[in-house]
């Protein structure tokens, strides 16, 4: 077990809690994009190995290293960049309609 | 031919392109064009995929391990042609109020474009992308109005949507490493050698969270009755007739693929779990559009008893379930939608005599509710029905099965106090309403039709064996059909403390977040006391 890919499981396991206890939207968020971060991570980090070459140069084929979870994790993260940039918006209209982006005072208004 | 399934998909978003960019009145009416264009080629595709039975389209003509392929059988063949008759009647029924909006309908007919790729996608990466982008534009779609209320709804919605789907990525990243490949017949093959393994089924797991979260099981139901009850009401309509079937769909492809017969009993209890749930709340709600929405839980709990069965029968009784659901919520929605409408609230205290107000939306109306709670010779009773079958009298199942019709029938018989009481007739106000609606009464009309006749020439065995003479499911139905009245007339209609309480019921998004934590902790528990 590399220390990374711990590493990874930690980040997910706090970002999963934090998402349990924040009490702020902005700080649910946070947490959302750090939990997606740490998946990017621990993906790229599963498929590498040492002395792993980057795809595009040229070289040995064998000592390449797997070029499709990269393009998978552009992707994802493209998908996560729309849905913060939504998730913000939202919250800022939230903020002019109530005054508060707290999760507790919201949900009390009706 | 061969490339329908690449143009269904596209000719949605292309349409919805010109129609944002062009900005201009006449051009929205190509929206008619572009249905009719999917229409035409559905059809012709019913064609081609009898013969075959099942096409897979390789894009690009890459290898199976490694390029996006799409697939489609009749499972998903079924979905396409729903999906594509649903919009249809959801384009008509908003037609009066948004044909100038084009905004609307940019987003109403890219999600449309997006569904339909989400069904027929064949790798678990590209079902991500299409589940991640519907989930985003139906988001959008809620918050659509604009009010405080809908924002609120539209961002938890969000929100808790993008953290079950994440965890669809942590079930992807393990799979990817063991198969090598993201190709769902290519994993499926690997997989037969290792199914056992400890991995493997923790990968199941975080799957099969990830799509309860988006079809509301159980314990991750919270998000389900708000953005039901905030979305506009052809929204409403869309979410509940096929957006959270999309879950219940990926849960169907992603079971086939792993083959894993361990969970059968626990999702069964979940689904009756699920149901009951979705019953006492709805039937302490005061609210037409959100009792329709635990409805929905209801029937998500059926139609989960259904799927993860493990016979055909009730397997198939699931899949008719998800129709027939699909089109009777669609038309109860739409019908509330309009009541609401004229009435500008939806409390069910306040509206009263829509039977003289609204005569021809009412009588649709009372047509929906007498399907969906299960009444004699319609389609919805016949899929219960072969659910049941499948139990083969295990009288614990049966018992439940007949107090999850009962609670069905309360919710309705308080929702159809709206009917009775005073009303001046409204005269020709929802025509294009009452069109669209009385096109998706005549489609279950005609789906019952079919669904007896079937019973009586092919062999739905079970089908006909739990029709034992229609005479004693209309005896079954009548005293379930006393019992509720005496249960709605005894405890709901006095709108005691327990209701109030229950009604001021809510989960915050923290809570959300640990049910969720405890939603994996449980399927993790359960696998290990299974070994």
């Amino acid at each position: 077990m590399e220390i990374t890919i711990v590493l990874g499981f930690f980040i997910i396991f706090l970002s999963i809690y934090g998402l349990c206890v924040s009490k702020n939207i902005i700080k649910s968020i946070i947490f959302l994009n750090i939990l997606q971060g740490s998946i990017i991570l621990l993906f790229l980090d599963l498929v590498n190995f040492k002395n792993a070459k980057v795809p595009i140069l040229p070289g040995e084929i064998n000592m390449m290293v797997d070029p499709l979870p990269q393009a998978l994790m552009i992707t994802t993260i493209v998908i996560g960049a729309s849905v913060t940039s939504l998730l913000l918006m939202m919250s800022i209209k939230l903020f002019h309609h109530y005054g508060t982006i707290n999760w507790k005072e919201l949900m009390e208004t009706e | 031919m061969e490339l329908i399934p690449i143009y269904i998909i596209a000719i949605p978003i292309l349409t919805a392109i010109i129609v944002y960019i062009s900005k201009s009145k006449l051009v929205n009416y190509s929206v008619f064009i572009s249905q009719t264009t999917l229409t035409y080629l559905v059809i012709n595709y019913y064609g081609f995929l009898s013969v075959e039975s099942v096409h897979i389209l390789q894009i690009g003509g890459w290898h199976q391990n490694i390029g996006i392929a799409l697939r489609n059988d009749l499972l998903s063949f079924l979905f396409v042609s729903l999906s594509i008759f649903l919009w249809w009647v959801v384009l008509i029924y908003d037609w009066r109020q948004r044909k100038n909006d084009s905004v609307f309908l940019f987003f109403l007919l890219f999600l449309q474009g997006v569904f339909l790729g989400l069904i027929q996608s064949n790798d678990i990466f590209s079902f991500f992308v299409f589940i991640e982008i519907a989930t985003v534009i139906s988001s959008i779609l809620i918050i659509f109005k604009k009010d405080g209320f809908s924002l609120k709804a539209g961002l938890y919605y969000l929100l808790f949507n993008s953290v079950g789907i994440l965890l669809y990525l942590i079930g992807l990243i393990i799979v990817y490493k063991t198969t090598g490949t993201l190709n769902m017949i290519a994993i499926r093959e690997a997989l037969e050698i290792i199914k056992g393994e400890g991995f493997i089924v923790v990968a199941y797991i975080f799957f099969m969270v990830s799509m309860g979260v988006k079809s509301a099981f159980f314990p991750v139901y919270t998000w389900l009755p708000r953005a039901h009850g905030a979305a506009p009401n052809s929204i409403s309509a869309l979410l509940s007739g096929l957006l959270v079937k999309s879950g219940l769909y990926g849960f169907i492809r992603l079971s086939e693929m792993f083959n894993l017969h361990d969970f059968t009993v626990f999702f069964m209890t979940l689904g009756f779990v699920t149901t009951i749930l979705g019953i006492i709340f709805a039937i302490s709600q005061n609210d037409i559009k959100q009792m329709l929405g635990f409805s929905t839980i209801t029937h998500v709990g059926i139609i989960l008893i259904g799927i993860s069965g493990f016979e055909e029968t009730m397997y198939n009784g699931g899949i008719i379930h998800i129709l027939n659901h699909a089109l009777v919520k669609f038309s109860l929605f739409m019908a509330a939608g309009i009541v609401i409408k004229e009435y500008k609230s939806s409390k069910i205290s306040e509206i009263r005599g829509v039977f003289k107000r609204l005569p021809v939306t009412s009588f649709f109306f009372i047509i929906g509710m007498l399907v969906i709670i299960g009444s004699p010779f319609t389609t919805i009773q016949m899929s219960k029905n072969m659910i049941e079958g499948g139990f083969r009298g295990n009288h614990i199942a049966v018992i439940m099965h007949n107090v999850i019709n009962i609670g069905s029938i309360v919710i309705y018989i308080k929702m159809s106090k709206i009917f009775f009481g005073y009303g001046k007739r409204v005269k020709k106000k929802f025509l294009l309403e009452n069109i669209s609606l009385a096109l998706v009464i005549v489609v279950i009309i005609l789906t019952g039709v079919y669904f007896s006749w079937q019973s009586n020439s092919l062999d739905m065995k079970n089908l006909r064996t739990s029709n034992i003479g229609f005479a004693i499911n209309l005896l079954k139905f009548s005293i379930n059909f006393i019992f509720a009245y005496a249960i709605h007339y005894f405890f709901v209609s006095k709108d005691s403390k327990i209701i109030k309480n229950i009604r001021r019921f809510d989960i915050s998004f923290q809570n959300a977040n640990i049910l969720l934590v405890i939603f994996i902790f449980l399927m993790m528990m359960y696998s290990i006391i299974l070994n």
